[in-house]
């Protein structure tokens, strides 16, 4: 499909999943909590410049806010996520650099590298999130003991979805 | 204003960063835990009729009409002994059956969604409870959905009295623990044990007097200062709550007025 139609339909697709499925999923007593919406920010292409990661995180996040009523929060994580996500990228290159044809998947990068980008982004995301939820010191400590078990159970979940995807692709 | 040029460009990927968070922290500290306003109503609108679809589905096999039906005979039930009762204030006493169609019971700004809106009457600021205890207060409404904050919101305090004739303090969730929250500024001279009922006082026109939030848990209570806080034990399961009542004392709006009054004339 032409990446011009893609990325879009990606972040509509992940925002729409969250918005009218995930977000009502909190398991182990709010120690699983799934941001798909992650998923569609994490995909978007390597070379994304980092304002226009910001900007695009920062309106997933505004979606998923207004629809999950959650004033903000998701916002604030998304771009704090998008912040970071070029630095992650940037530690995690090859020597030579990416190429062109690279793509943020575990198909094409491999399922290490997927893994430890993912975990990353999502510590960072789920960090932000989780400590601004909390609001008090003394549930700071349980906060990020929930963005840590979250952050395992969203890198599991993106990484079986995108295996799924991926193989039904090339059997295409 | 050319280094300033120069600056922007150089700290531009920060500038935006604080931009877009300075944003967004002010919307969630504008709204912290109160999802409220003509965009909320938008947004309850669309995605509770979706998500009103989903729990039709689930609850399909699960005889929830004759369960609703129920409910609603117990809700005339209740006004009817609501109008019996010799209390003034439970003379008032109105209550609408509902279900909630969305939660969230693990964050430490919780809500819910209810599928009753200002068609069947309900109003802002009215109480809800489920089976007799108390859950929480409606926030916001549309013209067929509401969304209420539960008891287990870090960021309401409740009017409550220990026993029927006992002290009055303020209740209080401050995280953690759902099973428990913190009835504050109780005097050292209180008598109570474990078990007594903590019961709504009706003073902040939400509830009827008398209705339980839940019993004096079996733990030390905490000295503070000249008072104690005492642990308290929610009679609600919220995590398994689907149908609820909710009560219009008719008083909310009487007492905010008289509140006003007062202020307007203190010296």
């Amino acid at each position: 499909m032409n990446p011009a139609l893609l990325i879009p339909l990606q972040l509509l697709l992940t925002c729409a999943l969250q918005v009218l499925f995930f977000q009502n999923m909190a398991l182990w007593e709010g120690y699983g909590i799934l941001t798909f919406h992650t998923l569609g920010i994490l995909l978007l292409p390597l070379n994304t410049r980092p304002i226009i990661l910001m900007l695009v995180s920062a309106t997933v996040g505004a979606v998923v806010d207004l629809f999950a009523f959650g004033g903000g929060l998701f916002t604030s994580s998304a771009v704090a996520m998008g912040l970071f996500l070029p630095f992650i990228n940037r530690l995690l290159a090859p020597r030579e650099g990416y190429e062109v044809t690279d793509e943020p998947s575990i198909k094409s990068m491999g399922i290490q590298w997927f893994s430890i980008r993912t975990i990353a982004a999502l510590l960072i995301h789920n960090l932000w999130m989780f400590s601004l939820e909390a609001g008090r010191w003394n549930l700071i400590l349980s906060g990020w003991g929930k963005a840590v078990t979250s952050t395992l159970l969203c890198w599991l979940l993106f990484a079986v979805v995108l295996q799924l995807v991926q193989a039904k692709g090339k059997k295409r | 204003m050319r280094n300033l040029w120069n600056f922007i460009v150089q700290y531009q990927v920060i500038l935006v960063f604080m931009v877009l968070q300075a944003l967004a922290l002010s919307w969630f500290i504008s709204s912290r835990g109160y999802p409220k306003g003509k965009w909320v109503r938008l947004a309850l609108d669309w995605e509770s009729a979706w998500q009103g679809q989903i729990s039709e589905w689930s609850h399909r096999a699960e005889l929830s009409d004759q369960n609703f039906q129920l409910l609603e005979e117990n809700a005339r039930l209740r006004s009817r002994m609501g109008q019996s009762s010799v209390s003034h204030f439970k003379n008032r006493s109105q209550f609408i059956a509902a279900e909630v169609i969305r939660a969230t019971w693990t964050q430490n700004q919780n809500h819910f969604v209810l599928d009753q809106g200002e068609n069947n009457g309900v109003q802002i600021g009215q109480g809800v409870i489920a089976n007799g205890a108390a859950i929480g207060k409606i926030i916001e409404t549309t013209q067929k959905y509401s969304i209420g904050i539960p008891l287990i919101h870090n960021q309401l305090d409740w009017s409550a009295r220990i026993g029927n004739s006992g002290a009055i303090g303020r209740l209080k969730w401050e995280g953690g623990d759902r099973t428990t929250g913190m009835l504050f500024d109780i005097p050292r001279s209180a008598a109570f044990k474990p078990g007594d009922s903590v019961i709504t006082t009706g003073f902040q026109g939400v509830f009827p007097p008398d209705i339980l939030f839940g019993t004096v848990a079996n733990e030390e209570p905490f000295f503070d200062g000249e008072f104690l806080n005492v642990p308290v034990q929610w009679a609600a399961e919220f995590q398994s709550l689907r149908y609820v009542h909710l009560t219009d004392t008719n008083d909310g709006a009487d007492i905010d007025s008289l509140e006003g009054t007062f202020n307007h004339s203190a010296p």
